[in-house]
């Protein structure tokens, strides 16, 4: 063999043993370890912080007005009552006759709304009607939809649809009539707006949701008739618009539809915070961990045990799901209405309880994985460490759930933080 | 002088050594007896010193033992090893196969008149293994199963320069300043079912060592036929830092040793070697936990001249190991008794040399057993 080829021969020996040593490893130990295995044990310990956190409290006004999906209407005796506004601010108005040039509009006949209305799984009643009034008073707070309450009278009805559960076709879009004397009122004048107030009712309780307005979606429209001349098409598909407010800029938009919650049981009591109902409310919990929590140990399971305090009435049977949020804000915002909206996506690092309003005893929230995002937070940036409960069908279902928060009487009931926990150091150093 | 092509070709080869030597491929085992602390001696031994048990090293210029004994070495000689390790570790219930493949040593040397330098990496301790087992930990008054996966990549490697002079044809003497160096990259991960609210753990850590000894050893040859020789290394200090901090202190161990080499009948000669490492010079560097021991190596071994190849000698060799490890399993001592077989094969024209060795050792401690085969090819060049 010449010097040359052992050379070469070499040259390609190395990495050939060195990646086929490398593709017969066999790695698995199986059984052998932990016997053999020393320092890799870890030592787990248990303790229960109290108070769980430095403060809960329920905030209220959830979602923020306008941005209700979807939209409730009920009617639910003396329990709830529940409607929606619905604002055209921008209708058409001029129309090109056939064989002729741009016209204002003069007649409007045949005008409806049309919204898709679906039960969500409550009982139809056996007749029910959807009615529209004109709520149109621009000289109103917008931010106060309370206001508008009274407009909602038998002199502003703009038009009624009875139903019949028998023909009623869950989740389909329904047209109510619109008097056609008022309407041209309307849109005749430039300077009208139309502001269209739902409500349903029925002799029994009734509740029903509508889809709201979504840029090219599946929100309310109007429709209506310009002309006696039948080639001439109808103005159809006049999607929502809300021209107010005009400061701040872009806010408008956010009133294009909303809910007016007129009734609703009170749900708030001493010694507890809520979550849901209506007028939907969030609750805020603000943490104050032991620094050793979060810096010199490793945290296997943190649980926060809250103690639900049954709350009886309208829905309550009805299964919800709970929500937790983490909070982004930061300290310089002081506003904990405004903080609570501030949070990131549900389900990151915890989990979802299911709750049944009527129900009580202690749930379990299982926020290891918060409780470690929260050690990985600059101790000297002045973030609280925070969350936030929300319901999944917060503003759209009077669902509620309740619990015993901090300052109960009964210390037995307050929140607790299970924490098991190992040292952070473990493995590594024979 | 050496001339420049064959200067360059040599670096070149070397170059080549080194990558495949250092290449990231060795994982074994923790769950074995061997591979407790910070990991198995590797031993500094060359595939043709294995092959008679070590019995040799300490004349042996391919291993990194004596710095005298390069004297002993052509004039310009690249030396690399590949080690793979076929291991069963039987504990009461079941055996676990695993095997480990390992480049521990590499070395070159270059001679000047009575001179001959060499530099050369060898594996002291390796610590390179993944376990993956699983187990149920009580959290919260309530039992919850998990997996756990750790892993040690790396070891401490023993770097030295030697020179070696020839006083006569008798007597060579050798020094050798050595550098130990290395890095155990470890992690632990420890992961909970899903859906039982317990959050998994992952850590990882960096470690690093650094340390320093001189060596220094002596070949004599009394009368033809009786090569005897003795070696020693003193150690500093030896640091080891965690994540660039300094986590422990010991000292680099001292090893001292002494080896006969007869030829006792023509074609055919006898090795014996006893080594002590006192590793115990390590404490301070692992935690409590460890238990070190001082480690005493014995060995005897045969070189018998084997059929000519391409005009050249092979040698056939064999020899019996017992030493025993430095780092215990529960407090207890593990002892090694290895068997070993090896060739030395010639290769183009004599300018090469593949060594191969077989062992099979079998370690005992604590009431466990293993196993093993350990394979070893050595190839030096000659250029």
């Amino acid at each position: 063999m010449s010097w040359r080829s052992l050379r070469s021969w070499t040259l390609l020996a190395l990495p050939l043993v060195a990646v086929l040593g490398a593709c017969t490893e066999e790695l698995d130990t199986g059984a052998s370890c932990p016997l053999l295995c020393p320092g890799q044990e870890i030592v787990v310990r248990d303790t229960v912080i109290t108070p769980a956190y430095v403060l809960d409290t329920s905030l209220v006004g959830y979602p923020i007005q306008g941005l209700e999906f979807p939209l409730l209407l009920a009617a639910r005796g003396d329990s709830l009552d529940v409607r929606a506004v619905v604002r055209f601010d921008t209708l058409q108005r001029f129309y090109t006759p056939t064989g002729d040039t741009l016209q204002p509009i003069t007649m409007v006949d045949s005008a409806f709304l049309s919204v898709r209305l679906y039960s969500n799984g409550f009982p139809v009643p056996p007749q029910f009607f959807l009615e529209a009034f004109d709520v149109t008073d621009t000289t109103l707070v917008d931010s106060l939809p309370l206001t508008l309450v009274p407009l909602f009278a038998p002199e502003r009805l703009l038009g009624s649809l009875r139903i019949d559960s028998a023909s009623y076709n869950d989740s389909s879009r329904v047209r109510i009539e619109l008097d056609t004397m008022k309407m041209r009122e309307i849109v005749t004048d430039p300077a009208r707006r139309l502001r269209i107030g739902l409500r349903v009712r029925a002799a029994s309780s009734v509740q029903f949701k509508i889809t709201p307005y979504s840029p090219g979606g599946d929100g309310a429209t109007i429709s209506y008739r310009v002309s006696a001349d039948t080639t001439v098409p109808r103005v159809a598909g006049i999607e929502p618009s809300s021209a107010r407010p005009v400061t701040p800029v872009f806010v408008a938009g956010d009133f294009v539809d909303y809910s007016i919650v007129v009734n609703a049981p009170t749900v708030f009591r001493p010694g507890t915070f809520t979550v849901g109902g209506l007028p939907a409310a969030r609750s805020y919990l603000r943490f104050n961990l032991p620094r050793w929590l979060t810096d010199s140990v490793a945290v296997l399971r943190a649980s926060l045990e809250l103690t639900q305090d049954p709350v009886r009435g309208i829905s309550d049977t009805d299964t919800l799901r709970l929500l937790t949020h983490l909070v982004v804000a930061n300290g310089t915002v002081t506003d904990l209405r405004r903080a609570a909206t501030l949070i990131t996506a549900s389900g990151l690092f915890t989990n979802t309880l299911r709750l049944v309003p009527s129900d009580s005893g202690v749930r379990v929230l299982e926020m290891n994985g918060l409780v470690r995002q929260w050690g990985l937070v600059d101790s000297t940036a002045n973030i609280p460490s925070a969350i936030v409960f929300r319901t999944d069908t917060e503003g759209s279902a009077p669902a509620t759930a309740r619990f015993f928060s901090i300052n109960s009487a009964d210390p037995s009931v307050r929140p607790r933080l299970r924490v098991s926990y190992t040292p952070s150091k473990i493995f590594g150093r024979p | 002088m050496p001339r420049f092509h064959e200067l360059r070709r040599g670096l070149g080869l070397a170059c080549t050594v080194a990558v495949a030597v250092f290449a990231p491929t060795a994982s074994q085992a923790q769950g074995s007896i061997g591979s407790q602390g910070f990991g198995y001696p590797i031993g500094g031994l060359s595939a043709g010193a294995l092959g008679a048990a070590g019995a040799g090293a300490e004349s042996d210029p391919n291993s990194a033992v004596n710095p005298a004994a390069i004297t002993q070495n052509a004039r310009y000689t690249v030396m690399v090893q590949f080690q793979p390790e076929f291991r069963r570790t039987s504990l009461p219930t079941q055996d676990i196969n695993t095997t480990v493949m390992r480049f521990p040593t590499f070395q070159a040397t270059g001679t000047y008149r009575r001179f001959t330098g060499s530099v050369g990496v060898s594996t002291l301790l390796d610590r390179s293994w993944v376990n993956r087992y699983s187990d149920s930990l009580q959290i919260g008054g309530e039992w919850v199963p998990s997996e756990i996966q750790t892993s040690s990549a790396g070891a401490l490697s023993d770097v030295r320069a030697a020179l070696g002079y020839v006083i006569n044809k008798h007597v060579q003497v050798g020094i050798g300043l050595h550098g130990f160096a290395g890095e155990n990259r470890t992690t632990f991960d420890r992961l909970f079912p899903d859906t039982s609210g317990v959050g998994g753990l992952s850590q990882s850590a960096a470690f690093g060592f650094a340390g320093t000894a001189i060596s220094a050893g002596v070949v004599t040859i009394p009368r033809d036929g009786l090569v005897l020789a003795a070696s020693v290394r003193s150690g500093g200090a030896l640091t080891l830092e965690e994540n660039g901090n300094e986590a422990g202190r010991g000292g680099v161990p001292t090893r001292f040793g002494v080896g006969v080499n007869w030829l006792a009948i023509p074609g055919a000669a006898i090795s014996a070697r006893v080594d002590r490492t006192l590793w115990s010079e390590m404490e301070g560097l692992g935690t409590s936990a460890v238990s070190i021991f001082d480690a005493t190596e014995l060995a005897i071994g045969t070189d018998i001249l084997g059929p000519k190849i391409g005009g050249t000698n092979s040698l056939v060799r064999a020899g019996l190991r017992d030493r025993t490890l430095p780092f215990g399993v529960n407090g207890n001592q593990i002892r090694e008794r290895a068997m070993t077989f090896g060739l030395g094969l010639p290769i183009g024209r004599s300018r090469g040399q593949v060594d191969i060795a077989a062992q099979r050792a079998m370690r005992t401690g604590a009431g466990f057993e293993e196993r093993g085969w350990f394979v070893s090819i050595g190839l030096g060049i000659r250029p």
